[in-house]
């Protein structure tokens, strides 16, 4: 009796929990790896510099939430725009306290929000380092970035995701991740088909070109034996 | 630079990790390894077999394999895949022409079971020489872009300088658990 109870609550809740992956992004050292191990409790930990990537589970509500952390280098972030046809939304974060970086932080959310993949997907952005004496406000971040006229759905929380020793992490923290996850589930009945049926284009154009590159490599090694035989 | 002092910043404090070296060869694997050892790196010759760098500290035990590359040698990489912490794959940044091969061996690599979640560290080598490669466009290139299931990082470096070395081996060292 008590098993099929079990069977029944794990039916229940395979049929309302939602899986939805967000990328978060924004320029080297605004804080993202950061942000996600405070937001995971892991306060003490220390970060380097991120060049590739790191996939963390987080859960909101009925959601998990797949995290992409990625690298914000000049010399890396070329590689964002191969992840944007499968998220469902952005974390985008600013080092709040470098304004003079605000112009290249525009630049570059601009750029990822022109992608054709990014349409009408929601983007939440931290204006982090709130603890710094030269930390912006909001309302600096917001025209910093030109958010004026942004289209897509997004909303600016001030925080820090620096958790000093003995301290508890920044609730703005999670009222972001809640805004936007509140925000992808009122449109989750169109987004959500749109975002699979893009990325398995996307997975299918990769592996058809990778085929394409083994194909030429192989063609180039039978070349080169049949030289050698020569 | 200290190979050592990087067994300080493990988490996990007692017990060993295994650490496998691969790549084509020429791409400078036993020389990233000499110079993080701070030996001398101007007499090395191709791999045969393989090379193995052992270090102990506080009942820490780090065992770093450095397999040869050349086309001969690479069907015997997979007897070496046993419980391996971390992956370590080195790539010339200045042979362009070769990175389709490079791509091929490691799409190989990741595909095999024992190779099931390992995080994987690229060292972009040999950023000294003219015509070398970025990160974005190695890690697109090598198709890195398609990875979901571990975590990766790309290093730019150069053994012959010694740089960027340390800073791939400190996020390596983050992700033995
Ligand atoms: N004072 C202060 N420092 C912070 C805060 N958040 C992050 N930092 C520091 O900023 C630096 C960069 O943080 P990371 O989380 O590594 O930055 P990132 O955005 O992941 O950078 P990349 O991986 O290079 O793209 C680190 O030294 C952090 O300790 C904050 O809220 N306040
Ligand atoms: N310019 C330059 N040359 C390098 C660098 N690292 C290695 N080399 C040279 O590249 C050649 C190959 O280096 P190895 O360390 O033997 O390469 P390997 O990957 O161990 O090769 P195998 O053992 O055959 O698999 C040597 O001539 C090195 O001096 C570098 O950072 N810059
Ligand atoms: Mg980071
Ligand atoms: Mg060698």
């Amino acid at each position: 009796m008590f098993g099929l109870l079990v069977n029944l609550y794990k039916f229940c809740k395979k049929k309302t929990e939602r899986k939805i992956t967000i990328a978060l992004l924004g320029l080297d050292n605004a804080g993202k790896t950061t942000l996600l191990n405070s937001i995971q409790g892991e306060v003490d930990k220390d970060t380097t510099p991120t060049f590739g990537f790191n996939s963390t589970t987080l859960n909101e509500g009925k959601y998990k939430i797949e995290v992409f952390d990625l690298g914000g280098g000049k010399n890396i972030r070329g590689v964002w725009k191969k992840y944007l046809a499968e998220v469902h939304a952005i974390v985008y974060v600013v080092d709040a306290a470098d304004p003079g970086r605000f112009e290249e932080s525009k630049t570059t959310m601009t750029e990822v929000l022109e992608n054709q993949f990014m349409r009408d997907k929601p983007i939440c952005i931290f204006a982090n380092k709130q603890d710094l004496p030269t930390a912006a406000p909001a309302a600096e971040v917001v025209k910093g970035l030109g958010l004026a006229t942004c289209r897509n759905s997004h909303n600016v929380f001030p925080c820090t995701a620096k958790t000093p020793a003995g301290q508890e992490v920044d609730h703005r923290l999670r009222d972001g991740l809640k805004w936007l996850v509140g925000t992808v589930d009122r449109e989750f009945g169109r987004l959500d088909p749109r975002v699979q049926a893009e990325a398995e284009e996307v997975r299918q154009e990769e592996a058809r070109k990778k085929k394409e590159r083994e194909e030429r490599l192989r063609k180039q090694r039978e070349e080169r034996l049949r030289q050698q035989k020569e | 630079m200290g190979l050592l002092s990087l067994i300080r910043g493990l988490k996990k404090k007692e017990g060993e990790a295994r650490i496998l070296v691969l790549g084509l060869d020429n791409a400078g694997k036993t020389t990233i390894l000499k110079a993080l050892s701070d030996e001398d790196i101007t007499t090395i010759t191709p791999t045969q077999g393989f090379n193995i760098k052992s270090l102990s500290r506080d009942g820490f035990n780090l065992k770093i394999w450095d397999i040869g590359g050349q086309k001969s040698i690479r069907p015997y990489w997979r007897n070496y895949f046993d419980q391996t912490d971390a992956l370590i794959y080195v790539i010339d940044s200045a042979d362009s022409k070769r990175l389709s091969e490079s791509e091929f061996e490691l799409t190989e690599l990741l595909q095999e079971e024992k190779m099931t979640g390992v995080p994987l560290l690229v060292f972009a080598n040999k950023q000294d020489l003219v015509g070398a490669l970025a990160a974005d466009e190695i890690a697109s290139t090598l198709d890195l872009t398609s990875i979901r299931d571990r975590p990766w990082q790309i290093q730019a470096c150069s053994a012959k300088q010694g740089t960027g070395l340390k800073e791939g081996m400190e996020w390596m060292m983050k992700q033995v658990k």
